[in-house]
């Protein structure tokens, strides 16, 4: 199960839990099930955040898979300059 | 996958392919392009802060002969709130277009407020000179302070602070707050045996390129457009000037010239909407230019900052927690970079307790855009200074009180992931042993220390790689080159393709004939872009491996590439001679067609970037003058692929650092006009105010990227403002908490101390 | 205000042109000869991107107006290289990646010129306040400072 981390600015979407366990095969996948269980929070995600899956940041996030043992944090865009 | 290996052409000091147009003059920059019939466009300007615009009256200035186009808000269409996707601070697209031309208010002083289109330049300041604008002046809110005052003018009365836990009631100047939290600070705070504090200011700051912004628009009568301009990003030209008038992008051409700096600064629109509707009502191409004064005054500077920093440890040196009060201005409109200094802000360290508080609040200046590392320079400009003075209180060496509490991979960054490979252990290492860290100084003079952290990006990035029929090989990409790119670039595909470097030509591409690109910027171009060029040269390779088989009549999986050619594998009972890249382009037209390989990516894994800085300064105490006397720059690059620019990068941030500590500011008068619009009094540093800045590059490769890459352009601002900060305090013997450390201040400072 | 016509020579060749009394010899470069070597970074003589020599004198072309130019020698950045070769100062520039964007080049490359003009052998105390009067942000004067001594160093006939 791939454990997903929520930041404190998401947290009110998930009702203050942090951390939870999730299985799914790709970024899409995780969302959706994510927006089963907290309903609205896949509109502040989809096209919206970042995301570090293993250590890896990916900007616009979509087909990218999540393995059985990913770590997943969502994290607010960086561009730079 | 990165492969440890030895690299052929990648790594070496090769001249650029553009060089000999830099110095020759011959390269074409954002205001050397000009096309027959060209007009002059101009933009009136807000001589308030902060107003609303009760009424524009430009009859008498459309009666002037050689007037050929005016404009004001009323002439743009009304573009809806949406977030410009990418951009640190969640910028929205309905402010950028207000931003280009006021619509109703102005909310900085040079706030675009009409623009006209004329013969000459003359004619076209006689058109300013007679648009009768009728203004209602109102309060301007210049600082922090006093934006975030209960009962302070507010900047837009619609704004609610987004972010709080409950939501507000009342509109305000603050556009957001975020909060970071780990474990129990108070908890945190109580194990600690020494605690720290301290607040610091840093000033609004301009990136300074020398290159005022530029750009010639034309359209034609059906409606299609091309636009020349100096950009760091002409995707982004295209799609911002796009929603700013309401045009298709298809329809939008962006031609990126030479750029003359940006460093985060051209990475949005000010001049080209303007120029594109100036043509299309004037039916002529029109050449807009910034003047430097222009420039300071209605481009984005860099936010002020107010920080709150407290830090709890150890006798040891074992950090138990650490807090962060973050304030930082927007200007006019929301969008500072907030959240990434707030995730910066601890990112060397391992923190088991705490809370940072973030907010991104209008004043009325020019909207802020995106500087080097934005975000990340101000806030670790505090949180390296109190570092500074726990080491002092503890007797410990900085550079130790650092490893002490050094993240390395695995360990889990203050903004969430867990590393990947790091080297900030290393930077710091390689910063104790390093020569300079040991030499003697004298009377008034001091050393500090400090660290530098910056995320680097990834993103959409497209190459293609082109064999010519001779086997030489054009790379096309569209990253604009700023620094030195089209090298890295031409290195990567030479290496990955076995041929030597001066067979490769690297074109900068436009918006028609590149792939889609995101911006040069976020360290992102050797990174992400390189990927694209690495994986389109493997492309070629594979292509040519199917015309050599082919060609053999074997399988392909029975040849391989090696050194620029193709071959049998071993045990392959195949009496031919290796086939070169030059002899498959030769025969392409018989074995399928030209060769032509392709990559588009969204790449993911940029690796996180680290510095150590020591400077050294001797502070004349009759006047308070700073001189620099010694730079060291350690930085972890993961693979330098052309070291002499990575060490430009590590020098020009270096230096850039160094006057936004010492000298740079905006200074602002009482009804919030900039006072120091010119590089006479914006002091930014010249030769003579520099020594020599050395260099080391570490290289912690970066498995991301198929020769471990990691961007480097961004991180060398970071460190410099606490390491000239604490060399300053090492020097004098008492701290001066807010930026530039002017000669003014320190004087102030050492003379308060002297009593 | 009709204008007024000046007779000049721009690196080495005979050039006339008409230009109104106020327009400054950078506008006049850029705009009228279409000599766009020579940048434009402020206007107000403090950044040196629109050096030239002015009978072998460094000046700011945009502190100059283009009617002072009447009867004497300009020489730009266009007229620093001999035919296909490069100048030294050009090449030891390439060389020591002594730029990164490319804007202040040209500004610098004509300042060293009258620098090493003037002194064959500065040290590098001399380099640095002689380019003072140069802006770069890119490349914070380090590899510039470098390419110069070693330009230097070949112009006296020394190996670099």
């Amino acid at each position: 199960m791939a454990k997903v981390f929520f930041p404190d600015h998401l947290t009110q979407y998930t009702a203050g839990v942090r951390e939870l366990e999730v299985h799914a095969e790709s970024f899409r996948d995780l969302v959706a099930q994510l927006e089963v269980r907290y309903p609205g929070i896949s509109q502040a995600l989809l096209g919206k955040v970042a995301v570090a899956i293993d250590g890896d940041i990916i900007h616009d996030p979509f087909l990218d898979p999540v393995r059985a043992d990913s770590e997943v944090y969502f994290l607010h865009r960086i561009d730079g300059g | 996958m990165s492969e440890a290996r030895e690299f052929k052409v990648v790594g070496t000091r090769v001249i650029r392919p553009d060089g000999v147009d830099k110095v020759t003059g011959r390269a074409n920059f954002g205001a050397d392009f000009a096309l027959p019939g060209m007009l002059c466009g101009k933009v009136l300007r807000s001589p308030y802060a902060h107003a609303r615009i009760k009424s524009i009256d430009t009859k008498q200035a459309a009666a002037i002969e050689g007037v050929y186009a005016i404009l004001t808000g009323a002439d743009f269409p009304k573009v809806g709130h949406e977030e410009i996707t990418g951009g640190e601070g969640g910028g929205d697209f309905a402010d950028l277009a207000t931003n280009v031309m006021a619509r109703g208010k102005v909310v900085y002083h040079g706030h675009a407020v009409a623009a006209v289109a004329a013969t000459s330049a003359a004619i076209a300041d006689a058109a300013l000179a007679a648009i009768k604008v009728d203004y209602e002046v109102l309060k301007p809110v210049m600082d922090l302070d006093a934006a975030m005052a209960d009962g302070a003018t507010l900047i837009n009365e619609r704004m609610f602070t987004e972010g709080l836990p409950e939501k507000p009631t009342r509109p305000s100047n603050v556009a957001a707050f975020m909060q970071f939290k780990r474990g129990d600070i108070t908890k945190g705070f109580a194990e600690a045996d020494v605690v720290v504090e301290g607040t610091y200011c840093t000033p609004t700051v301009h990136q300074g390129y020398i290159e005022p912004h530029a750009c010639v628009a034309s359209i034609n009568q059906g409606g299609q457009a091309t636009i020349w301009c100096c950009t760091q990003g002409h995707f982004d030209v295209r799609s911002m000037t796009a929603k700013v008038l309401g045009m298709d992008v298809a329809d939008i051409r962006v031609i990126p010239s030479e750029i003359g700096g940006g460093f985060g600064g051209k990475t949005t629109v000010y001049l080209e909407p303007l120029a594109m509707l100036l043509s299309k009502k004037s039916g002529r191409p029109v050449k807009m230019t910034m003047t430097r004064d222009e420039v300071f005054r209605a481009s984005g500077p860099g936010s002020a900052t107010k920080s709150v920093i407290k830090i709890g440890a150890k006798k040891d040196g074992t950090i138990t927690a650490m807090s962060a009060w973050l304030a930082y201005e927007a200007g006019a409109y929301k969008g500072s970079p907030m959240a990434p200094g707030a995730m910066c802000v601890f990112a060397p360290y391992n923190v088991p307790n705490f809370l940072i508080d973030g907010f991104d609040v209008l004043v009325n200046k020019a909207k802020v855009a995106a500087y080097r590392a934005p975000g990340a320079p101000q806030s670790m400009y505090a949180c390296e200074s109190l570092l500074d003075d726990l080491a002092r209180k503890l007797e410990m060496d900085p550079i130790d009180l650092r490893l002490k509490n050094a993240v390395s991979e695995g360990c889990q960054a203050s903004y969430g992931p867990k590393f990947n490979a790091i080297g900030f252990k290393e930077c710091l290492e390689a910063a104790k042993a390093h020569p300079n860290y040991k030499v003697k100084l004298g009377p008034n003079e001091g050393r500090g220390v400090a660290a530098g952290f910056w995320f680097n990006a990834g993103m959409q990035s497209s190459a293609e790689v082109h064999i010519n029929e001779n086997g030489t090989v054009t790379v096309i990409e569209g990253n604009p080159d700023i620094g030195g790119s089209r090298a890295s670039m031409a290195l990567m595909a030479a290496e990955e393709l076995g041929v030597p470097y001066d067979k490769v030509r690297v074109l900068v591409a436009d918006t028609e004939s590149a792939g889609y690109t995101n911006t040069t910027g976020g360290s992102r171009v050797t990174f992400a872009t390189g990927m694209a060029v690495i994986q389109a040269a493997r492309d070629i390779i594979a292509q040519c491996k199917q015309r050599a088989a082919a060609t053999w009549g074997i399988e392909v999986d029975m040849v391989d590439w090696q050194d620029g050619q193709v071959i049998p594998k071993p045990g392959v009972n195949a009496d031919v001679k290796p086939l070169t890249l030059a002899a498959i382009a030769a025969n392409a037209g018989r074995t399928g067609g030209p060769l032509l390989g392709r990559a588009s990516l969204n790449a993911r894994g940029a690796g996180p970037g680290f510095a150590v800085n020591i400077a050294d300064v001797r502070v004349d105490p009759e006047t308070g003058k700073v001189d620099v006397l010694r730079f060291t720059a350690i930085q972890d690059a993961g693979k330098a692929i052309h070291p002499s620019y990575v060490e430009g990068q590590m020098q020009g941030g270096a230096v850039q650092g160094l006057g936004w500590a010492l000298n740079e500011e905006y200074v602002y008068d009482a009804n919030g006009v900039l006072q120091n619009a010119g590089f006479l009094d914006y002091r930014m540093p010249v030769a003579s105010d520099m020594p020599m800045i050395d260099t080391q590059i570490i290289e912690v490769a970066n498995p991301t990227h198929p020769y471990g890459v990691r961007g480097v352009g961004e991180v060398p601002i970071v460190a410099p403002l606490a390491a000239a900060a604490n060399a300053v305090r090492a020097a004098i013997g008492v701290r001066i908490h807010d930026l530039p450390l002017s000669p003014p201040r320190v004087l102030a400072a050492i003379e308060a101390a002297n009593g | 205000m009709s204008k007024l016509q000046i007779d000049t020579q721009i690196n080495g060749e005979r050039m006339e042109f008409l230009c109104e009394p106020q327009q400054s010899m950078l506008d006049v470069l850029r705009d009228t000869l279409r000599l766009t070597g020579t940048k434009e970074g402020c206007a107000t003589g403090d950044c040196g991107a629109c050096s030239v020599l002015l009978d072998g004198r460094l000046v700011c072309s945009c502190l100059m107006f283009a009617a002072e130019s009447a009867g004497r020698q300009i020489t730009t950045i266009e007229g620093i290289a001999r035919g296909d070769v490069l100048h030294p100062i050009q090449q030891k520039f390439l060389e020591h990646a002594a730029l990164q964007c490319g804007i202040c080049t040209p500004g610098f490359v004509v300042a060293t010129k009258a620098l090493l003009d003037e002194n064959p052998d500065p040290s590098e105390t001399e380099i640095r306040y002689h380019l003072a009067g140069n802006l770069c942000r890119c490349t914070g004067y380090d590899k510039i400072v470098r390419a110069v001594q070693d330009a230097a160093k070949t112009l006296r006939g020394e190996a670099s």
